[in-house]
């Protein structure tokens, strides 16, 4: 018992031991964890209904249609603003544009979460594919829309994540985007995200800029790899005035989808493109 | 008691925790969740010998700090303590006093188990001051707070509900574990 409260209280630094540890433990837990979490994710599904109006199954399918093709000029219209200035400066295409690949995508099943809190890490399953080409710091998505992790441990057993409202995983830059229908990701205003601790992310912008409850924020984070840019982060929860800056307004912004409900995830790689530096 | 059907039952009560707990999740209560483990080590400290369950509780914390969840940071470095701390601790306070317990009741188990989660969750929030204040551990891993306490009471309050049913399955299975338990009181 002495032994154990030695380890509890040991230095951050000394405790790099307990993921090999947990990798090892975790070989005859982790089968009958991903059955269980597989039969999880049948009686308690994702709620994809959230801000639908209708509840028809093909309105949900058209939907989810709708958001990934807007995802994807969202995307491309970042990508172009990038790409002007980039013109602008050095009166040319960078090289590495030309050696562009595309980024790797692989689907992993979650066997392990622990959902008493909002921000727990998961355990992903390896895929035999994942061997040397997932990396830490490569992006946990869903549905090929939502952004919700990050991965931040790699053995040949298992992956381990953190969801993108967990401090370690850092701030992000997003673009914050009004409810409607023009959307212009190139002038909208971006806002610095940083994690609460408690499943939220907060930003601040200046009180001129017109923010609402509903919002969505969109990633456009270049230390995030090229493919990943404008996957959704998550909507504006609250808007709330600080004290100590009057010229600013706060953001709280909660994600749509959360890395505890889902029983599987894809993980992407990185790309050919500048950008997508592994976590600090 | 058999070490192999405690092994094979720790493993079992882990799986759940880590896979299939998340279908019980209150998420617009805390995001309250119970435990299987807690359970099972209820039961044992019920019936097993005094050094058994010491030990019993030390690998089922084991197992259950090493798992993913609220202890885990990123690199995948994970704390050890909040339950192999935690449930010897509680499994020390069971075997106080079983000798005055009705040991297979399926309320006996209920209401240790919310015992078992509670002082887990005292024993997070002491290595999380600790961790916090101590200038070698380098900062907080674990949270701590009187939130936590509060949601670790929750957690308790759940966990011994879920104990019910689990509790009576685990009773039903009392030939396959062997206890030596020597005499115990009885209901009925």
């Amino acid at each position: 018992m002495a032994l154990t409260l030695v380890v509890a209280v040991l230095p951050t630094r000394w405790l790099g031991w307990t993921g090999d540890a947990a990798d090892i433990v975790r070989i005859p837990i982790m089968p009958l964890a991903g059955m269980g979490s597989r039969v999880a994710g049948v009686m308690r599904p994702v709620n994809m209904q959230r801000g639908v109006a209708g509840t028809v199954e093909d309105m949900l399918h058209v939907e989810a249609q709708r958001d990934r093709l807007e995802r994807l000029l969202l995307q491309e219209q970042l990508r172009v603003a990038e790409i002007e200035q980039k013109l602008r400066h050095i009166q040319g295409l960078p090289p590495q544009t030309r050696t562009e690949q595309p980024p790797l995508l692989l689907e992993s099943e979650v066997t392990g979460r622990r959902p008493d809190h909002p921000v727990s890490g998961v355990e992903l399953h390896s895929p035999a594919e994942a061997a040397g080409r997932v990396q830490v710091g490569d992006a946990v998505t869903w549905d090929g829309r939502w952004l919700v992790g990050r991965i931040t441990r790699v053995s040949d057993i298992r992956l381990s994540a953190l969801p993108i409202t967990h401090p370690d995983v850092g701030p992000m830059m997003g673009a914050l985007l009004s409810e409607g229908l023009d959307v212009d990701v190139v002038s909208a205003p971006t806002v610095r995200l940083r994690q609460n601790g408690n499943g939220q992310l907060l930003g601040e912008i200046d009180r001129r800029t017109e923010a609402g409850i509903g919002d969505r924020i969109v990633l456009a984070d270049r230390a995030w790899p090229a493919s990943l840019q404008a996957f959704h982060v998550g909507r504006v929860t609250s808007v709330q005035d600080i004290d100590e800056a009057p010229l600013r307004r706060r953001l709280v912004v909660e994600p749509d989808v959360h890395l505890y409900e889902l029983p599987w995830v894809v993980i992407v790689g990185r790309d050919g493109t500048n950008g997508g530096k592994a976590l600090p | 008691m058999r070490w192999f059907v405690f092994v094979i039952a720790a493993i079992l009560a882990v799986a759940l925790d880590s896979g299939f707990s998340g279908v019980f999740t209150l998420r617009s209560a805390g995001f309250l969740t119970p435990s299987f483990a807690a359970c099972l080590l209820a039961f044992v400290a019920l019936l097993a010998p005094p050094v058994v369950v010491i030990w019993a509780a030390w690998f089922l914390g084991l197992l259950a700090d090493l798992s993913p969840g609220l202890g885990e940071a990123g690199g995948g470095i994970q704390v050890i303590g909040p339950h192999a701390l935690g449930y010897p601790i509680s499994a020390w306070v069971i075997l106080n006093f079983r000798t005055w317990m009705f040991r297979r009741r399926v309320v006996t188990i209920a209401l240790l188990t919310f015992l078992c989660v509670l002082v887990a969750g005292l024993v997070q929030t002491i290595i999380g001051i600790l961790r916090f204040w101590l200038p070698w551990a380098g900062g907080e891993l674990v949270p701590f707070g009187a939130y936590e306490m509060m949601h670790e009471a929750g957690n308790a309050a759940y966990s011994a509900l879920l104990a019910i049913p689990v509790g009576w399955i685990l009773l039903q299975t009392i030939p396959l574990w062997r206890f030596d338990y020597g005499t115990s009181r009885r209901s009925g």
